[in-house]
């Protein structure tokens, strides 16, 4: 089970609960058709705020990404050292690389004009 | 403006003798070396269709759920209110599959790319092919980072390459010399499909994604049950039970889902750096072919995977 530390993740635990309690409630017996549609209307707010922690937790999603910017710049950083070392020992293949940097640089400065 | 273009018509040569004296030295690429290309551009093909279809799937099943509860109202307005309310959380869950989409593009432009550079079918088209997909490749890396779904922006050297490439006559170029820019192309793309894949993995594996699956997963019997209770004096059609059992179903296979899709997208990048190894060093071809059927392999499980979800629709 993964251990949810998040504020919305908690809240759409916490609904759920809340839900089965309204539910519970809303089917009863013996109540009157108010007490009913006012027990439905209750159980729809519910509804409501798990559709929008739903939309929330998916935004956060995407957004978490950006969260671990850190962790991406490293492996970008690690990746960079391993092609410098290899280039190193393949330097037919660093004269390729190094000549389309140059080329891309000459052509990016051309463009800036 | 002047200066620009008289610059350009000094450098242009200059660069081009430049860069085919640099790489003059550069072996052809072996038989097994662009079979092992192509297969791997049919893998990423492959691949590209699938980590999105994860969050299609959990949207997909929150709205049948739904239905269930909706069902279970008795006033009119209540279950209308419900219903367009549904529908429009379809709709926002929608979204994050279709942003993942527009990243798994890249992967399917880079698929295309490398199919025409190691095709043996050579014409004067190939160079205008290859400017083409070298632009969408571009327009879609801008895309995605305009989109920032990633903090890091995706590196667009890439597509800059390709445009070089043909920039100095890609539809003159010999077998040989389109070998020479297959091997650059794939290094170049290598830092790109290490960050895409990291940046998928990291989404697929994010805990709020298990959140999600779990809250499917306990919400589907509570929404059935509202549904029944609200039966209680009428006999239920059995046809629900079984749309009940189809769905829980297909709950149990989010994680297979995830867990396959992630499996498969790490083996894409470990495959693809052995690849850009192989072609840049030479590096044993045996373990290329090797990481290239655990890939095939991933996919057909992600494959039948899928089939199965299919099937229970």
């Amino acid at each position: 089970m993964t251990k949810i530390d998040n504020v919305h993740s908690k809240e759409l635990v916490e609904i759920q609960k809340l839900l089965e309690k309204a539910e519970k409630s809303r089917f009863a017996t013996g109540l009157t058709p108010d007490q009913k549609l006012e027990l439905e209307k209750a159980s729809m707010v519910l509804r409501k705020r798990e559709k929008e922690l739903i939309t929330l937790i998916n935004k956060e999603i995407a957004e978490d990404i950006k969260k671990e910017g850190t962790q991406l710049k490293n492996l970008s950083k690690e990746m960079r050292e391993k092609s410098t070392q290899m280039g190193k020992n393949t330097k037919n293949a660093t004269q390729v690389k190094k000549a389309i940097q140059l080329i891309n640089h000459l052509i990016s400065s051309l463009e800036l004009d | 403006m002047a200066l620009k273009q008289t610059r350009q018509l000094f450098l242009t040569p200059l660069l081009i003798a430049l860069i085919l004296q640099v790489t003059s030295s550069c072996a052809t690429l072996s038989k097994e070396q662009l079979k092992s290309i192509e297969t791997f551009s049919t893998a990423c093909d492959n691949f590209s269709l699938y980590p999105s279809l994860l969050f299609t799937e959990i949207a997909d099943v929150r709205l049948e759920r739904g239905k269930f509860y909706a069902a279970s109202l008795n006033d009119a307005q209540n279950r209308i209110d419900e219903l367009n309310a549904l529908h429009k959380a379809h709709e926002q869950d929608l979204l994050l599959a279709a942003k993942y989409d527009a990243s798994l593009k890249i992967l399917q432009s880079y698929s295309n790319a490398l199919n025409l550079l190691v095709s043996d079918n050579r014409s004067k088209t190939r160079g205008t092919e290859f400017r083409s997909l070298g632009r969408t490749l571009d327009s879609l890396i801008i895309e995605v980072n305009t989109l920032k779904i990633f903090t890091d922006a995706l590196p667009t050297g890439i597509a800059k390459s390709a445009a070089t490439i043909v920039a100095y006559g890609a539809e003159n170029l010999l077998k040989v010399k389109q070998h020479r820019l297959t091997r650059a192309f794939v290094s170049e793309a290598d830092t790109l499909i290490q960050v895409l894949v990291t940046s998928l993995v990291q989404t697929l594996q994010d805990p709020k994604v298990a959140v999600m699956i779990e809250n499917e997963k306990s919400a589907l019997p509570a929404n059935y049950k509202s549904f029944l209770l609200s039966r209680e004096n009428t006999p239920v059609d059995p046809q629900f039970d079984n749309q009940y059992l189809e769905l829980l179903d297909r709950c149990e296979q989010f994680t297979y889902s995830r867990g396959y899709t992630t499996s498969a997208a790490k083996r894409l990048a470990k495959t693809h750096r052995e690849l850009a190894l192989s072609l840049k060093k030479g590096k044993n071809i045996g373990e290329l072919i090797a990481q290239l059927s655990k890939l095939i392999a991933d996919i057909e499980m992600l494959q039948k995977q899928y089939n199965k979800i299919i099937s229970l629709t």
